[in-house]
């Protein structure tokens, strides 16, 4: 694949819990480029800990280790706080769950966004601010000048997530970390913000690195998914093949899905394999 | 931040306990050991044992006895015979020190007996029943907190006279209303709660509901705040004692001696350092052992 | 409104359900005149997303609010709104989040052993515990448990054995499922579906998901604003043609979840 942007091989990182030594991911090693890869797994499979090692936003006692996490020929392990401020926001960023908690609820969403943009590029408030309402309308939210005032409380779900991502993508990083983005919302609206997602991803060329639970929502939306479990990647199929996956793990949970189209009455349950965690 | 251990399996991979006991007990022995992982909760528990002990043991610790009087000894500096001096009557101030620590202890005990149970009972049955009761109780709450301890006391010896008791029931009647809003807050977020809903949905009578499945999460945030306020009861106390409010003379209240011997403070320091010394000491040492017990207890309750 | 299907001696009847939050001028109102029935024996779906209604027409047939208008019937008497003993046994929910159904300090057996003790339940109610457990799949040495050291499926089949132990014949399910890991929801559908065939029970679950309301149910009523826009069969769902241009938005959100590609 040309133009990787990220290398990441054997990623591992460790939370001490009291005496003992949680291994969150073991050995994750992966590369991404102009892209949309998933990351699925249950929770507590380390998805959602690969995404904040990458932006190295992890609690300070949390232990992290690899061959090599490299992000366009910089080292991303080594690289100091200033290095690491630079990258954040502006060239990977993160997009996150619950736009009910990851918006500040006292400042106006267009303020906020126009902020993201003023902290890594040099410009007045004007220029900030038609920035933003110009990102405002590439998320498909109709009205802009209306939208830019309101608060996140005042707005819906899907509005919110839509204003999250004009406010991450407004610097116009390289790499998008999305993790769980449409999980808090409903289904109707997902659609919404996926189209959203996808359009400002594939016109931009982009890396996406979308983290989820949802394998049905991934396999439509990404182009490559890595299956987790218990820290490890089980498996990496492209996402139009996922039907063909070989690993018991990622077989089981495509079967245990309850479906319209398939409906039967005992749904089979996954089986673990303790083989899985060694 | 998503909750990545959600489904991890089951803590107890060790056999469940057999037993509702046992299982108890491995509850207790996990809270005591994440209070003695902190030094300084630690060092706040050894000095409130210390405490326990001296006052357990005074009669065996001192070695004069505290009220008897001996002129020629009057405001001798510390030394060997008298650990800490004599004060201005020639009593052993280390002896009354320690028989002090007695008054100290009762003190603590009585109004943390009457505060404790009244404010959760308010504050609960407040939280809980809502409308016309919690606004009723809280005016009633608010009457209370708006007397300043100090005020109180002096209005209660003006009716009753002075004396310990009437000192530690003023200090008491102050210090409820803290706790009921504490408890209050609590239950109002309670009430919403699943678990609670799940056992009115049982047919459970309130008082039921209040008794058996709130008060218990309201303990652990209601037993830090007592063991915080202790300090500050103790400074009251010593306070109303300085002022002549509280333990009648010539009980060895440590409060009261700071007040005696400031006169002969400039040349006597060990009258007034003393019992100081202790007083801080003593605070801290609930101060530190209630900070440690919340964040022990706390956590937990997630 | 919906048409319910006649049916004979429907267990439960639902009628012009209203409710108003708040009062006077502040007042919303959050049901508008529900109708739906439900057979002895069936499973009930209520589909939506949030601020539909859903949850909120469970909780009035569970008694948690009082203050409807309407008429909810049960095996043709009229649904008391107060929550007496009596009524607490013909109907019993479970709630979504396992983590916030189960009191955090007490033992699994102080949970089971409390509705028998307010129903002062005769016989041997140590042996009912550990029925319960059973019928749920846990050992019986789980009863000896805090919440806290259950993994998430655990504390949902804790909840189930704690709604069934009054021995109701309708089970409430809100979003049972919606909390849990995909392997582990399969476990508790199926469970469920056990459980109802094994019991005789009637159920009504809501949900969001309609590839678990279609698994677990056998007709189902999508609810909007406080509103049922149309009951559909389960079974036809795939290849259903809705009359309502808000089912067809979620059949095809969740349709392009199916695992055959259609």
């Amino acid at each position: 694949m040309d133009d990787i942007k990220l290398r990441v091989e054997s990623l591992n990182v460790s939370f001490p819990n009291g005496k003992e030594m949680t291994r969150a991911v073991r050995g994750v090693s992966f590369a991404l480029g102009k892209e949309k890869l998933a990351i699925v797994g249950e929770s507590g499979s380390g998805k959602s800990t690969i995404g904040r090692s990458l932006l190295r936003l992890l609690p300070r006692k949390a232990i992290v280790s690899a061959d090599r996490l490299e992000f366009d020929g910089s080292d991303i392990l080594k690289a100091s706080e200033l290095e690491m401020r630079s990258i954040r926001g502006k060239r990977i960023s993160m997009i996150l769950q619950d736009p009910k908690f990851s918006l500040n609820p006292v400042m106006r969403i267009g303020d906020q966004i126009a902020e993201a943009y003023r902290a890594h590029a040099r410009v007045g408030r004007k220029i900030a601010e038609e920035k933003a309402l110009d990102m405002l309308e590439k998320v498909q939210i109709r009205e802009p000048g209306k939208a830019y005032r309101l608060f996140p409380h005042e707005v819906s779900g899907g509005m919110g997530q839509r204003a999250m991502i004009a406010m991450m993508m407004i610097a116009e990083p390289e790499i998008i970390i999305a993790d769980e983005p449409t999980s808090a919302l409903d289904v109707s609206v997902r659609e919404q913000v996926l189209e959203v997602l996808r359009e400002l991803v594939d016109r931009s060329g982009m890396g996406l690195i979308f983290i989820s639970h949802d394998l049905n929502l991934v396999r439509h939306f990404c182009d490559r998914v890595l299956v987790m479990y218990s820290g490890k990647i089980l498996e990496e199929i492209e996402a139009k093949r996922l039907d063909e996956a070989k690993h018991p793990y990622t077989r089981g949970l495509l079967d245990s899905l309850p479906s319209l189209t398939h409906r039967r009455s005992s749904l089979p349950t996954l089986v673990r394999d303790p083989a899985w965690l060694a | 931040m998503t909750n990545e251990i959600r489904d991890a399996p089951a803590e107890g991979k060790k056999a469940a306990s057999k037993g509702r006991s046992e299982a108890r007990k491995a509850e207790w022995g996990k809270t005591a050991a994440s209070i003695l992982k902190n030094p300084l909760t630690v060092a706040g528990l050894a000095v409130i044992g210390f405490l326990l002990v001296v006052a357990a043991f005074a009669p065996l610790l001192a070695t004069h006895s505290p009220n008897i009087q001996n002129l020629s000894e009057a405001l001798r500096a510390p030394s060997k015979a008298h650990f800490f001096g004599t004060d201005e009557f020639g009593r052993d101030v280390y002896s009354r020190i320690v028989y002090g620590s007695r008054i100290t202890l009762y003190i603590i005990c009585l109004v943390t007996v009457i505060v404790g149970p009244i404010g959760l009972l308010v504050g609960t049955v407040s939280g809980y029943l809502g409308g016309i009761v919690d606004t009723i109780m809280m005016r009633i709450t608010d009457i209370f907190i708006s007397f300043p301890s100090l005020v109180l006391a002096l209005a209660f010896v003006a009716a009753l006279g002075p004396g310990l008791e009437h000192a530690v029931l003023a200090i008491a009647l102050t210090s409820w209303p803290s706790i009921a809003r504490l408890a209050r807050a609590e239950t109002l977020s309670l009430r919403k709660a699943d678990y609670i809903v799940a056992v009115e949905l049982q047919g459970a009578s309130k008082a039921r509901v209040i008794f058996r499945h709130i008060m218990p999460m309201c303990m652990s945030s209601v037993i830090v705040r007592l063991t915080m306020n202790m300090a500050g009861i103790i400074l009251t106390a010593a306070g109303l004692g300085f002022l002549g409010l509280g333990a009648l003379p010539p009980a060895p209240e440590w409060g009261a001696m700071i007040s005696s011997g400031r006169r002969y403070m400039l040349e006597s320091w060990w009258l007034v350092a003393v019992p100081g010394v202790a007083i801080l000491l003593v605070s801290l040492a609930f101060n530190l052992f209630g900070d440690g017990l919340r964040d022990a207890l706390d956590p937990r309750l997630e | 409104m919906s048409k319910e299907i006649e049916m004979n001696n429907p267990k439960i009847v639902v009628e012009d359900l209203t409710l108003d939050f708040g009062k006077g001028v502040d007042a919303t109102r959050v049901l508008h005149g529900i109708d739906f029935s439900v057979a002895d024996g069936e499973s009930f779906g209520l589909v939506g997303e949030s601020g539909s209604g859903k949850t909120t027409v469970l909780r009035c047939i569970a008694g948690q609010y009082g203050h409807w208008m309407g008429s909810i019937r049960m095996d043709g008497k009229a649904l008391e709104k107060k929550l007496t003993k009596e009524r607490c046994r013909l109907t019993q929910m479970v709630f979504q989040d396992p983590y916030g159904s189960l009191h955090p300090k007490q033992t699994i057996y102080t949970a089971l052993m409390e509705p028998l003790e307010i129903h002062k339940i005769p016989g041997d109610r140590e042996a009912k515990i550990v029925d319960a457990l059973e019928n749920v799949g846990l050992d019986k040495s789980y009863r000896w448990r805090y919440p806290h050291q259950l993994s998430g499926g655990q504390r949902q089949r804790v909840a189930i054995a704690r709604a069934l132990i009054l021995e109701p014949r309708v089970l409430l399910l809100d979003e049972p499922t919606s909390a849990l890991d995909v392997s582990i929801q399969a476990e508790i559908l199926n469970l469920l579906a056990e459980l109802r065939s094994r019991k005789g029970l009637t159920y009504i679950l809501v949900s969001h998901d309609l590839g678990v309301v279609a698994h677990l149910c056998d007709r189902m009523a999508v609810m909007q604003a406080g509103k049922i826009l149309e009951t559909l069969e389960a079974e036809s769902l795939a290849d259903a043609e809705p009359k309502e241009a808000y089912t067809k938005t979620l059949l095809d959100a969740s349709r392009e979840y199916g695992r055959k590609k259609a």
